[in-house]
């Protein structure tokens, strides 16, 4: 799965400490995420498409490979 | 009193108490049975290491060790002490930490299943008979293989970054 997540953080001027805060997770899951390492679950997803005011397909996107 | 009949009570008390003990952790509705595990609070790692740090450097201190192998009671300590250490939660708590806990959990059931039978095998070649492996060994084995995934699988994560 692929994820536009480091550049809506820029456009927010967020860290990923800021982030990982304000949804309540640790900063290494918001680094896995934004390196394709981990895949949030649903409920992450809606809350991190919460914070950027976009809907979760605009944020996260299918691979070929998924 | 007859040991036959001591051997059922116990066996009766022990299913009463995996009863008791599943009531402790029955979840409200469906739900939240996927939500979150319920663990001990942070600060009980710090207990658990001074337990086994005890288990360990106290009976060396009088000249007894205990954790040879052959004396169970101080391998029971060293267990307890990891087991609360296993089921202490971390500074951040959160999905992933949760599945990497899950994983090492796994890894550790499987490595204790596999090194059972085959240490049972080994034992079985070498001496043309069976001794049974400790309970205790086995434990402590699960859990420090445990410990040993879940923090090394946590700190790739950190270096990776």
């Amino acid at each position: 799965m692929q994820n536009r997540l480091k550049i809506e953080r820029a456009i927010k001027n967020l860290t990923q400490d800021d982030l990982a805060k304000l949804i309540g997770v640790s900063r290494q899951t918001i680094n896995s995420i934004e390196k394709g390492r981990y895949v949030p679950s649903t409920v992450l997803a809606l809350k991190i498409s919460k914070i950027f005011e976009k809907p979760v397909n605009e944020i996260f996107e299918l691979d070929n490979s998924d | 009193m007859d040991t036959k009949l001591l051997q059922t009570l116990l066996f009766v008390v022990f299913i009463l108490s995996l009863g008791l003990f599943s009531l402790l952790f029955k979840e409200k509705n469906e739900e939240a049975v996927f939500k979150k595990l319920k663990l001990l609070p942070r600060w009980f790692k710090f207990i658990g290491l001074v337990i086994i740090l005890c288990s360990v450097s106290l009976p060396w201190i009088f000249q007894r060790l205990l954790v040879d192998g052959t004396n169970h009671l101080g391998m029971i300590y060293v267990n307890f002490g990891l087991s609360v250490i296993c089921f202490s939660r971390d500074k951040v708590e959160d999905e992933m930490s949760n599945l990497i806990r899950l994983k090492s959990f796994y890894r550790s059931f499987v490595a204790g299943i596999v090194g059972f039978f085959f240490l049972t095998w080994m034992e079985n070649r070498v001496s043309d008979g069976f001794s049974q492996l400790s309970a205790d060994t086995l434990l402590g084995t699960i859990l420090g293989i445990y410990l040993v995934s879940y923090y090394v699988t946590k700190s790739k994560i950190r270096s990776a970054e």
